[in-house]
């Protein structure tokens, strides 16, 4: 494995987000190869054309995966998995490694990594290059990035350098020990602990351009344009990707909040929900994700992750904690633990 | 009302007007133009019901009940009790219907939407009117091609179709074949009558007139029309075969006229010029099919594009642009195979396509330009000016942009609003008077003299190179209010100087919501070329940001010094100075229509507290010189035969 790999971490109901994202990917730098980390099962009719490869969460360096994953909700799980997916590729021989969330489209080929970026390990956005001039949008924004992180995790680039390596590593371990949805802990996900990189590693390079990784948290202060000559900007700066967070939910609504009349982001969000409705496969409408439920199809409530997560106990006496029946979990959890079993 | 606060900076309200009055750096409409700051919450017997009357705009509430009702006697009350219930808006800039859909716990709630927004809702960010405005719901509903049900007519094969078009030519001279686009007949006029001329010349000389029209979402499907009449369905591959088995050119001569390429397969038809080996071979600018698809190079419907590079990135999130690419091949190979003549209605549309299409090769091209007709002055009238809509209510035509201009107009007194168009093309609406065309009618021009047409707003944000509509205009002595970028209606205005073009929606709205329209429209009637022919949103002759208006009419102002004159009727009486007016950022929760420096009455000052500055004045310190209006207010005139304003 050489050059540039881009990969995606995502369940089947993401599917047809993380194909859009490989088409514009393709589109913008037909050159690097274009993975996607399945953390689900691959069903046997599975379209996946669109990518040059596809990984199972479950073939992962991970200790227990069964038991470990069992920690994670969906959101938790699609994040706890990239960084040893990063380290796996980086250890296969990729020159660099970007990652993106399968809710992101590219528009413009990310030319900073290859010019103002070339050189860096590690490469960053944050959620916000602009301070904020109201208290609400204070609220809103800056408040959020210092509970939920600095930098959008959505995106990250590594160089298989020492640096790069490094992260990498350490990243994957951290993750692995913890990547959750807790910000009370000062957690949340792969994403708060990326706060320390800038200090922990050499070469980090802080990409403060607004072209990337525009998305609602960041729309107050950038403004999208298409110019005469077809190009489509933020702030006067090509638009690179565009972060497709929540549509269809919340994520239409802060659209609205934060864009305004700035109609270029409709159009964006109008195209981008005609591309996932022409990328989409019927069958997998619906589908559970696999790691959702027991065996027995009964979803796993959080109460029960959250039990799991805290019962080395339990967690050391259960390497599958999915499975149903005589001296399963799920057997100690109906005897022990009914009422977690009813949320 | 009279609102003791101190005034605001006067330099702050100049700058603010200096925008309204259409300087290009200045943002006219900011995206909730008038919607106000809010002040802590009044307090009272029912402070809800306080807030909606500080806020709610009366003229506009009332504007919005019918007129043959009586409307309710305290706007408010009944807003806050059933209005909101009704659907009904506050105030131009508030959208009840929107503001429940869009928040789903105030529609839980059952609570007024506008006291929760005044109270809570600004101030968590949620939207009070769909952002985007009207150019949201184009957007909601572009797409590529609709898909159409088929007509009930009989479906031909190639030799169905072959002996169908071969009895029809047989002992007649000659055969002339028309493309044209879907939307034929109802929704283009020019397009119809320059068909319908065709079809009664080939008629005149014994020629069979076929035309051919697509059906969308059907690819290659035609449907053909006969003479003038529809006779039967076909794969445009099933033509080129029938064509061909055709006598030969010699014996039965063709011509080939293209009207209109959407949605037809532009290599198709250049195998069909090819097929036909046409003697001449005309091609008609009244649309941009040549550039792309989008026929009115508007992207995703909502934006003028100008035609980019086909592999660019607006092309790509364009729903007309996905094999834009591989069409503009198809229709070089069409215009290098059929060897047209271009013909256009005016030259800056000719002018705009050869700039756009230098790839498209063509034997030569011209401009076939109605003459227009001199303008006569008109007499004065009083009243309200009258402004139409001309056509189908299109996304098009602008459509969206003129009825958000009705609904935000209500209350003003200043216009009144018509729609003519074909019968079943009118949209009733409230405050839209409706007339109908009827087949046969007099010539569009003449209606429009005959309804005194003041002003003809043709809002289509692209440069549609139609301009038949706007000549009517012009024949009917009306002046034409556009968009810029729709180059051939701005042209003609250039051309004849009557009319203005702005910059865009938001001016256009701004030039009515300000009065200048209407002082526009008082003007021309008495001076019908008054030199008002605009670019890029400005006006030779300025407008002056304020209307005065006696019983009714507007009177015109001139400019002298640091004043602005009004010339009077006998027994003026009360009198109304109107303005925009805006609510500025910050503390301040007053409605500031113009900063007045002084008013006089035939010379003689009127100071501030006078008690001649009867409504619509806020509080002023004693001796202050400035006294700001509330956008709308009234001054005693009593039989004074001359105003001079001053605005700081």
């Amino acid at each position: 494995m050489s050059g540039t790999v881009c990969f995606t971490s995502c369940t089947l109901a993401y599917l047809s987000r993380a194909r859009v994202l490989a088409a514009t990917v393709r589109a913008a730098h037909p050159d690097w190869a274009m993975h996607v980390l399945l953390v689900d099962a691959l069903p046997d009719d599975a379209d996946l054309a669109g990518f040059d490869a596809v990984t199972l969460a479950d073939t992962l360096a991970i200790s227990r995966f069964r038991a470990w994953m069992f920690k994670h909700d969906l959101v938790e799980a699609c994040t706890a998995v990239k960084g040893a997916m990063l380290a796996r590729l980086l250890a296969a021989g990729a020159e660099r490694v970007v990652y993106l969330d399968p809710d992101i489209a590219v528009f413009h080929p990310l030319a900073a990594l290859d010019g103002a970026c070339a050189d860096a390990s590690i490469v960053l956005t944050p959620h916000q290059i602009d301070a904020n001039t109201t208290s609400r949008a204070v609220q809103d924004n800056e408040m959020a990035s210092l509970r939920y992180g600095i930098y959008n995790l959505g995106f990250v680039a590594v160089r298989n350098d020492d640096a790069g390596r490094a992260f990498a590593d350490w990243w994957s371990l951290a993750t692995q020990t913890a990547c959750y949805d807790d910000t009370g802990n000062g957690i949340f996900t792969d994403q708060r602990y990326c706060d320390l990189v800038p200090t922990l590693f050499d070469n980090v390079r802080i990409l403060r351009d607004p072209g990337y990784n525009v998305a609602s948290w960041n729309l107050s202060r950038r403004d999208l344009a298409v110019t005469a000559a077809g190009d489509i900007t933020a702030n006067g700066a090509l638009l690179r990707f565009y972060h497709f967070t929540k549509i269809g939910s919340v994520g239409d609504v802060m659209i609205e909040r934060y864009a305004r009349d700035n109609m270029p982001a409709y159009e964006l969000l109008a195209w981008y929900k005609r591309q996932i409705a022409a990328h989409r496969t019927e069958a997998l409408d619906g589908q559970p994700w696999c790691y959702g439920a027991f065996d027995d199809g009964t979803p796993v409530p959080r109460g029960v992750r959250l039990l799991w997560r805290e019962r080395a106990d339990l967690y050391a006496a259960h390497d599958d904690p999915f499975a149903t029946g005589a001296g399963s979990l799920h057997a100690w959890l109906t005897r022990e633990r009914p009422d977690l079993l009813e949320e | 009302m009279i609102d003791a606060s101190p005034p605001p900076d006067p330099t702050a309200a100049a700058r603010n007007r200096a925008g309204a009055e259409g300087q290009a750096s200045a943002p006219l409409d900011p995206p909730f133009f008038a919607e106000p700051p809010i002040a802590e919450a009044p307090t009272g017997a029912d402070p809800a019901l306080a807030l909606v009357a500080r806020y709610l705009d009366p003229a506009f509430y009332l504007g919005g009940f019918p007129t043959d009702t009586p409307p309710p006697a305290d706007p408010a009350a009944h807003f806050h009790a059933v209005g909101w219930k009704d659907g009904r808006d506050p105030a131009p800039w508030f959208d009840t219907t929107h503001y429940l859909a869009a928040n789903a716990d105030i529609r839980r709630a059952g609570v007024d939407p506008f006291v929760h927004y005044l109270r809570a809702g600004r101030a968590e960010w949620r939207a009070p009117r769909r952002p985007g405005g009207s150019r949201r719901a184009a957007l909601d509903a572009a797409q590529a091609a609709a898909d159409l049900a088929p007509p009930a007519l009989p479906r031909l094969d190639s030799a169905g179709l072959a002996a169908t078009l071969t009895a029809a030519c047989a002992g007649r001279p000659g055969l002339e074949v028309v493309v044209a686009d879907r939307i034929w007949p109802a929704q283009r006029d020019e397009v119809t009558r320059r068909i319908a001329a065709e079809e009664d010349a080939a008629a005149a000389a014994g020629r069979v007139h076929l035309r051919l029209t697509p059906l969308p979402g059907a690819d290659g499907t035609l449907v053909l029309h006969l003479d003038g009449r529809a006779v039967a369905v076909a794969a445009d591959t099933g033509f080129l075969a029938a064509i061909a088995a055709l006598p030969p050119p010699e014996a039965l001569p063709r011509r080939l006229v293209l009207h209109g390429l959407a949605d037809h397969r532009p290599a198709l038809l250049a195998d069909i010029a090819w097929t036909l080996a046409p003697e001449t071979a005309t091609f008609w600018l009244h649309d941009h099919a040549s550039l792309c698809r989008g026929r009115t190079l508007l992207r995703n419907d909502v934006a003028y594009c100008a035609a980019p590079p086909a592999a660019s990135m607006a092309c790509r999130i364009c729903v007309h642009g996905a094999d834009r690419l591989a069409y503009l091949a198809d229709v070089e190979t069409l215009f290098a195979v059929a060897d047209l003549t271009v013909k256009a209605g005016a030259q800056a549309a000719l002018d705009a396509w050869r700039a756009a299409a230098p790839g498209l090769r063509h034997r030569g091209a011209e401009v076939a330009l109605p003459p227009t007709a001199a303008l006569q002055p008109r007499p004065a009238r009083p009243g309200p000016a009258s402004i139409a809509f001309l056509g189908m209510p299109t996304v098009d035509a602008g459509w969206p942009c003129f009825a958000d201009l009705v609904r935000r107009s209500r209350g003003s007194g200043l216009y009144e609003f018509l729609h003519i168009a074909a019968p079943d093309q009118l949209r009733p609406a409230a405050r839209l008077r409706c007339v109908p065309l009827h087949d046969g009618a007099a010539p569009l021009a003449s209606v429009l003299a005959a309804e005194d047409i003041d002003l003809v707003v043709l809002p289509a944000a692209w440069p549609d190179p139609c301009t038949d509509l706007a000549r009517a205009a012009h024949d009917a002595g009306a002046g034409i209010v556009t968009l810029a970028v729709n180059a051939p209606a701005a042209s003609l205005i250039n051309e004849t100087g009557h009319g203005v073009a702005l910059d865009d929606e938001a001016r256009l709205i701004a030039f009515f919501r300000d009065g200048d329209a209407a002082d526009y429209a008082a003007r021309q009637r008495t001076t019908p070329r008054p030199g008002c022919a605009a670019r890029q949103g400005t006006v030779a002759s300025p407008p002056l940001g304020l209307t005065v208006s006696v019983r009714g009419r507007v009177v015109p102002g001139t400019p002298e010094g640091d004043r602005v004159l009004f010339p009077l009727p006998e027994d003026a009486g009360d009198i109304r100075i109107v303005s925009s007016s805006r609510y500025l950022s910050g503390d301040e929760h007053r409605r500031l229509g113009l900063a007045i420096a002084g008013i006089w009455l035939d010379g003689a000052p009127v100071p501030p507290g006078d008690p001649r500055r009867r409504r619509g004045w806020h509080g002023a310190p004693a001796g202050a010189p400035v006294q700001w209006t509330s956008g709308d207010a009234t001054l005693e005139a009593g039989g004074a035969r001359l105003l001079a304003l001053a605005l700081a």
